[in-house]
């Protein structure tokens, strides 16, 4: 039996904590105004918290998410609910009022510090969703180690009873029975920052990225790049080998009709480019090339970074992969046809290949519900004034934060962020005395 | 959210079990083979520092397999890198 419903009331419910929501948040927070900051996932950060370095600027990624995560856990204005889902958000009389359920962890959250002993006792490994399934976690762990709050989460699904991890908690927080927790909450505006999620890595299947363990995803190679990556440095899941060629393969997810996905997702060809650059420092004798169609560096210093990345003698190979295929060894088989030069079909032999996905909303309204938002064509959720305040959208009072509305780099969303924290702030103020 | 936490572990384990049924068994199952893995694999790195390959012809396990345990053993401090051996890093047990 669930415990009572918790009301909360805030100014503004922000749905996501990746960088939008949390720079949304900050900057009305900042302004006085009471923030409802809610989570799904264990942890805030979203996606930019995976990431090792960003580009142009090589910046660690991190260094940039860490300092907002820290501020909004610890800002007065700012109440935080992570591992906690939105079910429907309905206005009524000017107000919105959100249905909330706070997932189970499976323990106490007051009583909890953190210490991780659950975890080093727990004997059940699990794939690691956030090393996507590259490295390894138990049943019950943190969800990275630099995560906020710094709560474990108990997978029920996989936990083998054995109650280890009781055993070994210093304050006795585990709570096996823990039901999920309702909330409703009542707030002025609404901002929405869900974010996006990659295409699937086995939607191409000519490609087998779901079959050759050495066919990865960008945010595979992600973490291979990261400091506290899953194997310590960059290597292939086949074997462990330290790979001496790297391809990449552009559009693998995007201008693809058969996939529903016809549009650029505008952030393939510099991520791939950082990468590439990141994997020439990391592994100074490694062949790296990067097969495109044609290459869009679109934004401040992008075209520098490209010319850069050719300065260092990474391959720009401008074709088509028709498949991919392995040997043996699992490595992979790329069938190229060329688009300059000769365009004889050949194939190339790769030890690693990254296939580069493209942007699909993480939340779709039409498909997951909450609230009934217009979407576009690319099911993006529409802006109602694209070129003037792209963060307006069907619904008064709700506002889109980041990649809600189409694919954007971190610039463009830590800066759409900041105009959604703005159109609320204005809309709060046009509703006093209302 | 804390009210429900009346019975004691040993009671909330049971009453878990029981709602369960066969379903505990197949994961204890499962359990029992992911402990074997990982003995099997630091057996054969006790003595000796060994690649991936190496480890995977010593245990009869597959390369793929014996990468993600090495991975997962790494990471919880079982298993510590030693030296490079051509492509491939040798790992021992901690």
């Amino acid at each position: 039996m669930s415990a009572a419903t918790i009301q909360k009331k805030a100014d503004v419910l922000v749905v996501g904590a990746g960088i939008a929501g949390l720079q949304a948040s900050l900057d009305l927070a900042d302004q006085g105004k009471q923030i409802l900051l809610v989570e799904s996932q264990p942890s805030i950060g979203g996606r930019m918290i995976n990431l090792s370095k960003v580009f142009p600027t090589l910046d660690c990624a991190s260094c940039i998410t860490t300092p907002r995560m820290a501020s909004v856990a610890h800002h007065p204005s700012i109440d935080l609910l992570t591992y906690t889902e939105v079910n429907k958000i309905e206005r009524t009389n000017g107000k919105f009022h959100a249905s909330i359920t706070k997932k189970p962890r499976y323990l106490d959250e007051t009583a909890c510090i953190g210490c991780k002993r659950c975890e080093e006792a727990c004997t059940t490994f699990l794939p690691d969703e956030y090393d996507h399934s590259l490295g390894a976690k138990k049943a019950i762990s943190i969800a990275f180690t630099n995560a906020i709050p710094q709560y474990p989460v108990l997978d029920m699904d996989e936990c083998l009873l054995c109650g280890a991890c009781a055993k070994a908690c210093p304050t006795q927080c585990i709570n096996f029975m823990q039901e999920p927790q309702e909330i409703e909450a009542e707030a002025g505006a609404v901002i929405m920052a869900t974010g996006y999620n990659l295409t699937e890595i086995s939607a191409k299947k000519q490609y087998g990225g779901d079959i050759y363990p050495n066919v990865i995803s960008p945010l595979q190679m992600e973490r291979l790049l990261a400091p506290h990556g899953p194997y310590g440095g960059v290597m292939r899941p086949s074997d462990g080998k330290i790979p001496d060629s790297i391809a990449f393969v552009q559009c693998a997810g995007s201008r693809d009709k058969s996939l529903g996905v016809p549009y650029c997702s505008r952030v393939c060809c510099m991520y791939a480019i950082k990468q590439a650059m990141l994997l020439s420092g990391s592994l100074p004798i490694a062949d790296i090339t990067i097969y495109y169609m044609d290459i869009r560096a679109f934004g401040k210093g992008y075209e520098q970074f490209y010319q850069n990345a050719k300065a260092m003698g990474i391959q720009f190979v401008k074709a088509k992969v028709g498949r991919i295929s392995e040997d043996e060894n699992h490595n992979p088989i790329l069938r190229v046809e060329r688009q300059e030069d000769c365009s004889q079909p050949e194939e190339v032999t790769h030890d690693l290949v990254v296939l580069s996905l493209g942007m699909v909303p993480a939340w779709i309204p039409d498909r997951d519900g909450i609230i009934p938002l217009e979407i576009g064509e690319d099911r993006f959720v529409r802006s109602v004034n694209e070129k003037i305040t792209p963060s307006l959208t069907s619904m008064e009072g709700v506002f889109a934060a980041g990649t809600m509305t189409g694919p954007k780099d971190i610039v463009d969303t830590i800066v759409e962020a900041g105009a959604a924290a703005t159109e609320a702030a204005n809309y709060l103020r046009s509703q006093e005395g209302r | 959210m804390e009210e429900e936490k009346k019975l004691s572990y040993t009671e909330q384990i049971k009453e878990l079990r029981a709602r369960r049924g066969e379903g505990s068994k197949e994961k204890q199952e499962r359990s029992k083979e992911q402990i074997k893995a990982q003995k099997a694999i630091l057996a054969a790195i006790d003595k000796e520092a060994k690649t991936v390959p190496e480890i995977a012809e010593a245990t009869g396990m597959n390369t793929q397999e014996v990468f993600w345990w090495i991975t997962a053993m790494r990471k919880y401090n079982k298993v510590t890198d030693e030296t490079k051996k051509g492509d491939y890093i040798a790992y021992r047990k901690k």
